[in-house]
């Protein structure tokens, strides 16, 4: 059993015998896109991840798909269970050679592992070797199903296990409970905790609430590949922006890659952070307390009232006594709007789309090369399954303002020379 | 006589001697808890000119009135009806007193 704190005991590719740079070897969890790993002097074999898979969908060499392999679930030489690519051809090793697919199953069930809950306790019990049980995340696993929140992602370092499991939780607007009965819990807007303890005049409090704490206008950078986001998504609240000022924050979610959890993640923060928040720091309370479980607060020094999730805890075994932070918003929660779509700064086939409304209408613009900005003129675009519309000289193409609602969307595309793409866009007012 | 208001909805107005009450605006409530209305701190390295405004919170005094924090309303330290000093609420702190941390 490794401490929380130490790095994850991820195995290295000189494990094999023969490799050709020695690195870690992957985990991967959901729908999950990283680089293979040579695995044999061919170069025909690469490998995907250090378990078996539930998939390998999609192959890239150079950011083009290719057709020319195979992949099957097998074991390494020391016995232990792998996934691997079969190309036809020798793939040479200086190219970027990254594959797509679905990851680690449990198990037990042998349902791939997409709930956040099973990614954290699969990291803590299975990678970490911590005696964690399921048991331990079943709030968090029952708070995911009900918010339909999915995860996807990749261990490719040996970052700690603490870090990997709270870079999770956060990820999808949760919080990690390292010494509570339940290990994670969705915050804000999640289940209702029931109270440990109330806080009220028996104990010190110090409510203290500060504008640099107030976030109208988030940013969530989501899909991962290699380290880098390929979307991100934005939120602002109207009416804490008149009162206090357009006050920016941007998160990173690398265990997100679907534009839906995005959004819910971005704004369920924003309803809590764009408003005024009491942090109250509660001492002198008789009761062992920890992160995740909740309080009632009935307290003089604060006119607000309620139950609250424990942010943090300091237990003093001599005195028997905990102290606590809580967050306490003030108002009500303000109304939050998608601000900007999602747009993917490097979709497959190097893609571009990007939206602007003009009149009754939503013009959408596709273009390839970041740099340059070369519109993709002629292509045939579907929105949602509807009828295709060619691209214009500019790349663009447009459809009615009522076919391209507030949300989110299918965009298929077949170019001039048949490539073809379906991406996710999301669209605001 | 020195009296502090934050402006938002709704005005609040302080003061510590009531010889200020002349000045105040009469249309609004005068709170009788203000203990200090700070001074003036800069300097070249640190952030940027504030003061702290202290105000009596013994028995709840400020907290009954905070439930909706005023970070980010404006804030005046007026001496009769001049103003003395003014910035922006950065944070409040309901101890006992209370703390009202201005950044000009």
């Amino acid at each position: 059993m490794s401490l929380l704190s130490e790095p994850l005991p991820l195995r290295k590719t000189t494990v094999w015998g023969a490799f050709a740079a020695a690195g870690f070897i992957a985990h991967r969890y959901g729908v999950a896109t990283g680089a293979l790993v040579q695995y044999d002097a061919t170069r025909t074999l690469w490998c995907w991840g250090d378990h078996a898979s539930f998939s390998v969908d999609e192959v890239k060499v150079e950011g083009v798909a290719v057709s020319d392999w195979t992949w099957r679930n097998d074991v390494d030489p020391s016995g232990h269970p792998v996934t691997l690519v079969q190309f036809g051809q020798p793939q040479d090793p200086a190219t970027a050679i990254v594959a797509t697919g679905r990851g680690k199953m449990h198990p037990a069930t042998g349902i791939v592992m997409e709930n956040p809950a099973d990614i954290a306790w699969d990291i803590l019990a299975n990678i970490a070797g911590r005696p964690v049980t399921e048991a331990q995340f079943s709030e968090f696993r029952t708070d995911c199903d009900r918010l339909d929140i999915i995860s996807g992602g990749s261990i490719e370092d040996d970052a700690s296990a603490l870090t990997r499991v709270r870079q999770v939780c956060s990820s999808v607007g949760g919080i990690f409970c390292g010494e509570g009965a339940q290990l994670g819990r969705i915050w804000p807007e999640g289940a209702a905790v029931l109270p440990s303890v109330t806080v009220d005049y028996r104990h010190d409090m110090t409510p203290k609430a500060d504008l640099s704490d107030i976030v109208n206008d988030l940013t969530i950078e989501f899909a991962f590949i290699g380290g880098q986001a390929q979307q991100s998504i934005r939120y602002e609240c109207a009416d804490s922006i008149a009162a206090y000022g357009r006050r920016t924050a941007s998160i990173s979610a690398p265990w997100v890659n679907d534009g839906r959890v995005a959004a819910d993640v971005a704004s369920r923060l924003l309803r809590l952070r764009a408003r005024p928040q009491w942090v109250c720091a509660a001492s002198g309370i008789r009761k062992r307390l920890s992160v995740g479980q909740a309080v009632t607060l009935n307290h003089p020094r604060l006119a607000i009232t309620g139950d609250f999730v424990i942010q943090s805890a300091q237990n003093d075994f001599d005195t028997g006594l905990a102290a606590v932070t809580i967050v306490v918003p003030a108002g009500d929660a303000p109304a939050v709007t998608l601000a900007q779509q999602s747009l993917a700064f490097a979709p497959p086939e190097g893609q571009f789309v990007g939206v602007q409304t003009v009149g009754d209408e939503r013009v959408l613009r596709l273009w390839s090369n970041a740099e340059t900005q070369t519109p993709i003129v002629n292509a045939a675009v579907s929105l949602d399954g509807s009828a295709p519309r060619l691209t214009n000289g500019a790349g663009e193409v447009r459809f009615p303002i009522a076919m391209v609602t507030p949300g989110q969307h299918t965009l298929d595309v077949v170019t001039q020379n048949g490539n073809t793409s379906s991406t996710t866009i999301l669209v605001g007012q | 006589m020195i009296w502090v208001r934050i402006h938002g909805s709704p005005l609040r107005q302080f003061y510590a001697d009531p010889r200020a009450r002349p000045s105040m605006d009469q249309e609004f409530p005068q709170h009788d808890i203000l203990i200090s209305a700070g001074n003036l701190a800069s300097t070249t390295t640190d952030e940027g000119p504030n003061f702290t405004v202290t105000l009596k919170n013994t028995s709840g005094e400020s907290s009954r009135l905070f439930s909706l924090p005023p970070p980010g309303a404006f804030l005046e330290v007026l001496d009769d009806a001049t103003v003395i000093g003014a910035g922006t609420v950065r944070s409040v702190e309901l101890g006992d007193p209370c703390a009202i941390v201005v950044q000009g």
